[in-house]
C-alpha cells in the first residue's frame, strides 16, 4: 500500500509468482488451505495494483508513470524495465481481476488444487509482465514464458483432444514468437538498444531502410495476430480454449489474447508507423474477415463451450479492427472493447460451465431450460448476452459505438462490415439465449436444481457490476487511454490531426466529424467527449 | 644452471607440475578407485561414488587456487601447457559434467558389478578433456583426445553381462563408435600432421605463426583444417556425421549414455574452440560456411528426426544434436564481416556449451535417475509418468526439458537469444530464421516428453523408489544452474566472453 512509485509495479508484478512459489512448498493435502492461500495472492495482487489507480495521472504528460529500472543482463543490454500507460493500466487491472477470478473459479471443481493454483498464478505473473515491460527482451521473456503455465492449463494431464489441442497452442503460438524474436533481433540491430521507450521516441521512419521495416514489422505482426487468433491464424485457439478447464479458458479468453492487440498498441503502430500506414488497409480486410468468418464459426457449433471459445475470435478481429482504423475514437475504441470482452467472455465461460456442471453436458442441445432451474444463474446469463451484444447501458456497448465511429472518420465501408459483424454476433448469441432459455428442458434428463454456490456469485457478481460499469460510465476508461491514443496517431496517421485543423479553419467539415472537429487541435478530453458529449 | 642440464629440466618440470595438478588429482583418485576395487566387497563398492566425487572436487578446487594465482594467464612445460581463463572455465565444465553424471546416476551403477572401472573410466576421460582445456601442443591435444575417447569406448562396452541381449548391444555400440573415433583419430592425426609441416613444430604458436608467415603454405593449411574438422564433427555428433550417437545412447548404460551424449560434444568443442580460435583464426572466412552448413544440417535433421523417435533415449540424443548446430551457429556468428571479431557470438558459444552440459546431462536423468529407469523404459507413447510418484523430480525434468527447447525463464533461452541476435548482427539472416524455424519442431519433440513426465504414475508408485540424496543433489544443482543462468546470466556472459577472449587474443 505505501510503497513508492519505482516499486509498486515490482510488487503487482511478483505477487503471483511469489504465491505460486509459496504454493509449492504446501503438503499436497491440504486442499483448502491451498485455495485459500491462492486466492489470498490474487487478492493481493489486486491490492496492489490499486493504488494505480490513483497514482497514475491521466492527463500527465508522461508517457509512462511509475517507472520501475533495473539493470538486467548488461552484456546482451537488455534491463528491468517496467511502466505503465493508460493502455497498459487497464490491462494490468483486467488481468488482475481476471487471475481472482480463476482462482475463485477453481473452487468449482476439487481435485489436484496446488499444481492447478500455482499455474494460474504463474500464468497471471507471465500476462502482467507481458504488459508491463518496456524492454524488449523481458517483454518477450514474459511473451513466451506465458506458454509453459498455460500449456500445462489446456491439457490438464489429460490425454486425447486435450493433449493435442495444447500442443497445437504451444506450437503455433510459439512459431509466432520466434519470429517476433527476429524482428526483436532486428531492432537491435538498427537502433542498438532494447528499450522500448527510445524506439518510441525515435519510431522507424525514413531513415530507415524500407526493407528493413517492411521485416520487422511482418515479424512482429504475424506475432500478435497468432497470439489474438487473427483469422488464418485462429485455428489454435479453438481447440486451446474450449478443452481447457473453465478457470484457464477465462484467463486465457479474457486476459491472454489481449497480448496480441496490446502488442498492436505498444510496438506496431508506435514504432513502424510507416509500416502500419502502408499495411494497415489488408490487415482491416483479415479483421473483417475475422468478425464475419467468426460469426458463423459460432452459429455452427454445438458445444457450448466451444461456441464461446469461437466467440473471441469476432470480438478481437472487431477490436483489431478499431485500432487499424488509426484515428482515436478507433483505438480508443479498440481498447476499451477489449477490456470489456475480457470481463464478458470471462462471464460466459464461467456462465456455461456452471449450466453444463448442472446438466452434465455442454452441448447446447442438452442445455435446453437449464437456466430456469438456476434463477440465478438465469439472470447472469441474460445480462452478459446484452453485455456481449452491445446492448447500450452494457459494457459492448461503450467500445463498439466508439470503434463504429472511428471506422466512419475514415472508411465508411469498414464501419459498414462492422455493423454487419455486430449484428452477426449479437444474432449468434439471441439464437443462443432463445435456444437455452426458452428450450424445453429434454425428456431423459432428470433435473438437478442446485442453487448458484458462493464462488460463483463472487466471481460473477463483480465481473457483472464492471460490464455495467463499462457500460453507464465509460468515461474514465476513455479518458485513461486518451493521452496514449494522441501519442498513437499522432505518430501513426499524423495527417489526421493537421487536416482536422485545416478543416476547422476552413469552416466547413465533414458531417461524419461532428464532435472532434469543433475543437481543433482536439483538447485532452477530446476523445471522450465525441463519443459521449455527443449523444 | 646449465639450462639443458637434466637437472634443471626436471626442476621447472616439478615447479610446472602445480599447473596440472588438477589433471593429477583425477589421476591419483581413477588409480586409487581401480585399486581398492580389487579389494571392497560388493556391497561396499557404492563408496567409489565418493571417492569419484571427492577426487572432482579436489580437482575442481586445485583449477580454483591456479586461477586465483595466474589470472592472466601462463605457459608450463615449454609451453606445451597454456593455463588461461580459458582453461579454467571449461575445465570446471569438464568437471561438473563428470560429477552431475555420478551424482544422478549412483544408485544405478550401485547394482553393477563394474561400477569401479566405471568410475574410474570416467575420471580419465574428464582427464582427457582437461588436457584438451589446457593444450597448446598438437601432441597434448592428441593424448587428450585419445584419453578421453578410449575411455568413452570402454565405458560404452561395460554393462550389463555380455551374455545378456542389453550386454550384446551395448558391445556392438562400443565397437561402433570404437570404429568412427578411431578413424576420426587417424584423421584427426593427419591433420595435425599436415600443421607440423606448416610450422615446423607442434608448438600452437609457433603453427599460428607459420600460417600467418606463409601464405603460400594456405592450400596445405585448408587441407589440415578439413581433416580436424571432420574429424571434431564426427566426436561433436554433428550431422551428417551423427549416426553413432542415437545407436550409443540408446544401447549403453544409462550414466554412460549421457556422458557420451554431453561429455564428448564437451570435449569435441573445447578442441575445437581451441584449434579454430588459435591457430585457424586467420582462415576465419573458410571454416565459417564449413560450420554454417554442418550447423544447419544438424538442426535440420536433429528436429526432423526427433519427431518421430519414440525411444526416449533416441530422442534426447536426436535433441543433443540439434543443440551442437545452434552452438556451432554461435561460432559462425563469431565471425563478422571481413574476418572481425564478433565477441557476442564468442559469448553466444561459451556461455551456450557451458549451460548445454547441465542441462543436457539433467535432460538424461530421465533414463538414469531412479524414478526415470522405472518410468521411461517402455516406448515413449506409453511410458509411466512421475505425477504421483516424484512430485518434485516433475518440476525439475521440466526445467530441462523446456531448456532443451529455449523456452524462459531457463537457460537454453538466453542460450538461442545469443545466437540469434549474433546472427542477425553479422548479417546471417536465413541461418537465424532456420534456427527459429527449427525451434517449434524441437519445442514439439521436447514437449512429448514433457507430456510422458506429467503422466500419472499408475501402478507404478508401489515398485518407485525414492530419490537418493545424490540424485537429488544433481537434479537440484542442474537446474538451479539452468534457472540461474537463465534468469541472471551476466556473471556467466562476463566469464565466458572473459575465457574465450583469452584464447582469442593471444
Amino acid at each position: 500500500m505505501f510503497l513508492s512509485n519505482a516499486h509498486i509495479l515490482g510488487a503487482v508484478l511478483f505477487t503471483p509468482a511469489v504465491g505460486a512459489a509459496v504454493l509449492l512448498f504446501l503438503p499436497r493435502a491440504r486442499a483448502r488451505a491451498t485455495r485459500i492461500i491462492a486466492l489470498g495472492f490474487g487478492c493481493l495482487t489486486i491490492l496492489n495494483a490499486l493504488p494505480l489507480l490513483w497514482r497514475f495521472d491521466p492527463s500527465s504528460n508522461l508517457l509512462f508513470q511509475c517507472i520501475a529500472d533495473a539493470e538486467w543482463i548488461p552484456s546482451i543490454g537488455a534491463r528491468y524495465t517496467l511502466g505503465i500507460d493508460g493502455i497498459s493500466l487497464l490491462l494490468v487491472m483486467l488481468t488482475a481481476v481476471l487471475g481472482m477470478a480463476a482462482l475463485a473459479a477453481s473452487w468449482v471443481e476439487p481435485g489436484r488444487e496446488r499444481s492447478r493454483c500455482a499455474l494460474l498464478l504463474l500464468l497471471e505473473f507471465c500476462l502482467l509482465g507481458v504488459f508491463l515491460s518496456l524492454d524488449f527482451v523481458l517483454f518477450y521473456f514474459f511473451w513466451e514464458m506465458m506458454l509453459v503455465p498455460a500449456y500445462f492449463l489446456i491439457v490438464n494431464r489429460g490425454e486425447g483432444p486435450a493433449a493435442r489441442a495444447g500442443m497445437k497452442f504451444f506450437v503455433y503460438t510459439l512459431a509466432g514468437s520466434v519470429l517476433m524474436l527476429l524482428a526483436i533481433a532486428a531492432v537491435w540491430h538498427s537502433r542498438q538498444t532494447f528499450d522500448m521507450r527510445e524506439v518510441l521516441a525515435h519510431p522507424f521512419g525514413a531513415a530507415d531502410a524500407w526493407h528493413a521495416q517492411k521485416w520487422i514489422f511482418w515479424g512482429f505482426f504475424l506475432a500478435f495476430a497468432i497470439k489474438l487468433g487473427l483469422f488464418p491464424f485462429h485455428t489454435w485457439l479453438l481447440g486451446a480454449h474450449a478443452e481447457s478447464p473453465t478457470e484457464a479458458s477465462l484467463l486465457l479468453a479474457g486476459a491472454s489474447l489481449n497480448m496480441g492487440l496490446y502488442g498492436f498498441l505498444r510496438v506496431l503502430l508506435p514504432m513502424l508507423p510507416e509500416a502500419t500506414a502502408r499495411y494497415h488497409v489488408p490487415i482491416m480486410i483479415l479483421a473483417v474477415i475475422s468478425i464475419v468468418y467468426g460469426g458463423f464459426l459460432c452459429l455452427a457449433q454445438k458445444d457450448s463451450k466451444r461456441l464461446i471459445a469461437c466467440a473471441s475470435i469476432p470480438q478481437l478481429g472487431f477490436c483489431a479492427l478499431g485500432i487499424f482504423a488509426l484515428t482515436p475514437l478507433g483505438i480508443a475504441g479498440g481498447v476499451v472493447q477489449m477490456i470489456s470482452q475480457g470481463i464478458v467472455i470471462a462471464a460466459l465461460f464461467l456462465i456455461f460451465d456452471s449450466l453444463s456442471a448442472r446438466r452434465g453436458t455442454p452441448m447446447i442441445e442438452g442445455l435446453r431450460g437449464a437456466p430456469r432451474e438456476t434463477p440465478g444463474l438465469a439472470a447472469f446469463y441474460v445480462l452478459f448476452t446484452l453485455a456481449a451484444i452491445g446492448v447500450p447501458v452494457f459494457s459492448a456497448f461503450a467500445g463498439e459505438f466508439a470503434i463504429v465511429r472511428g471506422l466512419m472518420e475514415r472508411y465508411s465501408i469498414f464501419a459498414a462490415c462492422a455493423a454487419f459483424g455486430i449484428l452477426l454476433f449479437a444474432a449468434t448469441l439471441l439464437w443462443l439465449y432463445q435456444r437455452i432459455a426458452f428450450g424445453e428442458s429434454p425428456a431423459d434428463l432428470a433435473p438437478s436444481p442446485r442453487p448458484l454456490g458462493r464462488p460463483e456469485w463472487a466471481v460473477l457478481l463483480p465481473l457483472a457490476a464492471l460490464a455495467i460499469w463499462i457500460g453507464v460510465f465509460p468515461q474514465p476508461f476513455f479518458h485513461a487511454v486518451e493521452a496514449p491514443v494522441k501519442q498513437l496517431v499522432a505518430v501513426v496517421n499524423p495527417g489526421y490531426y493537421v487536416n482536422r485543423s485545416a478543416l476547422d479553419r476552413s469552416g466547413h467539415g465533414p458531417a461524419t466529424s461532428v464532435r472532434a472537429s469543433q475543437s481543433p487541435p482536439p483538447s485532452r478530453t477530446a476523445v471522450a467527449k465525441a463519443v459521449f458529449g455527443g449523444r | 644452471m646449465d639450462p639443458g642440464s637434466a637437472q634443471a629440466v626436471f626442476g621447472q618440470a616439478g615447479r610446472d607440475s602445480v599447473f596440472i595438478l588438477p589433471q593429477i588429482m583425477l589421476a591419483v583418485f581413477g588409480v586409487a578407485i581401480l585399486l581398492t576395487d580389487r579389494f571392497l566387497p560388493q556391497a561396499q563398492k557404492r563408496w567409489h561414488a565418493f571417492t569419484a566425487l571427492l577426487g572432482l572436487a579436489f580437482s575442481g578446487a586445485a583449477l580454483g587456487v591456479i586461477a586465483r594465482i595466474s589470472p592472466r594467464g601462463i605457459s608450463a612445460f615449454s609451453d606445451s601447457i597454456a593455463i588461461e581463463p580459458f582453461f579454467v572455465y571449461f575445465g570446471w565444465l569438464c568437471l561438473a559434467v563428470a560429477a552431475l553424471v555420478i551424482l544422478l546416476s549412483a544408485r544405478y551403477l550401485a547394482a553393477l558389478d563394474s561400477q569401479g572401472e566405471i568410475y574410474t573410466l570416467l575420471l580419465f576421460a574428464t582427464l582427457g578433456m582437461m588436457f584438451l582445456a589446457c593444450g597448446n601442443d598438437l601432441v597434448v591435444l592428441f593424448v587428450g583426445i585419445e584419453i578421453f575417447a578410449t575411455s568413452l569406448t570402454v565405458l560404452i562396452a561395460c554393462g550389463a553381462p555380455h551374455d545378456s541381449a542389453g550386454g550384446r548391444k551395448s558391445a556392438e555400440a562400443a565397437v561402433k563408435q570404437g570404429i568412427m573415433t578411431a578413424l576420426a583419430a587417424a584423421i584427426l592425426a593427419y591433420g595435425f600432421s599436415l600443421l607440423y609441416g606448416i610450422g615446423g613444430s607442434t608448438n600452437l604458436r609457433a603453427i599460428a605463426e607459420g600460417i600467418t608467415r606463409n601464405p603460400a603454405g594456405a592450400p596445405l593449411a585448408f587441407a589440415a583444417l578439413a581433416a580436424i574438422c571432420a574429424a571434431l564433427f564426427v566426436q561433436l555428433a554433428a550431422a551428417p556425421f551423427h549416426e553413432w550417437m542415437p545407436d550409443s545412447c540408446q544401447a549403453a548404460l544409462g550414466p554412460v549414455a549421457a556422458y557420451a551424449a554431453i561429455g564428448a560434444k564437451v570435449a569435441a568443442f573445447v578442441l575445437l574452440l581451441r584449434l579454430l580460435l588459435t591457430i585457424f583464426w586467420p582462415l576465419c572466412t573458410t571454416w565459417a560456411p564449413i560450420l554454417a552448413i554442418v550447423a544447419a544440417v544438424s538442426i535440420i535433421a536433429g528436429t526432423l528426426a526427433s519427431l518421430t523417435q519414440s525411444n526416449t533415449r533416441r530422442l534426447l540424443g536426436y535433441l543433443s544434436i540439434v543443440q551442437v548446430g545452434f552452438i556451432l551457429l554461435g561460432l559462425v556468428a563469431a565471425v563478422g564481416p571481413n574476418g572481425s571479431v564478433n565477441e557476442r557470438g564468442l559469448q553466444a558459444v561459451a556461455y551456450y556449451l557451458f549451460v548445454f552440459a547441465f542441462f543436457g546431462t539433467g535432460a538424461f536423468s530421465l533414463v538414469i535417475s531412479s524414478g526415470g529407469v522405472v518410468a521411461m523404459r517402455k516406448d515413449l507413447n506409453e511410458a509411466q509418468g512421475f505425477t504421483g510418484a516424484a512430485p518434485g523430480t516433475i518440476l525439475l525434468m521440466l526445467v530441462f526439458l523446456f531448456s532443451l527447447a529455449g523456452v524462459p525463464p531457463t537457460a537454453g533461452f538466453i542460450g538461442i537469444w545469443l545466437v540469434v541476435s549474433s546472427l542477425v548482427a553479422t548479417g546471417h539472416k536465413a541461418l537465424a530464421l532456420l534456427a527459429v524455424a527449427c525451434l517449434p519442431l524441437a519445442v514439439y519433440s521436447s514437449l512429448r516428453l514433457a507430456r510422458a513426465v506429467w503422466r500419472p504414475a499408475t501402478g507404478l508408485a508401489a515398485t518407485w523408489e525414492r530419490a537418493s540424496w545424490m540424485e537429488t543433489w544433481g537434479l537440484a544443482v542442474a537446474a538451479a544452474v539452468t534457472l540461474g543462468a537463465g534468469i541472471f546470466p551476466e556473471r556467466l556472459l562476463h566469464f565466458a566472453q572473459y575465457s574465450m577472449l583469452s584464447v582469442l587474443a593471444r
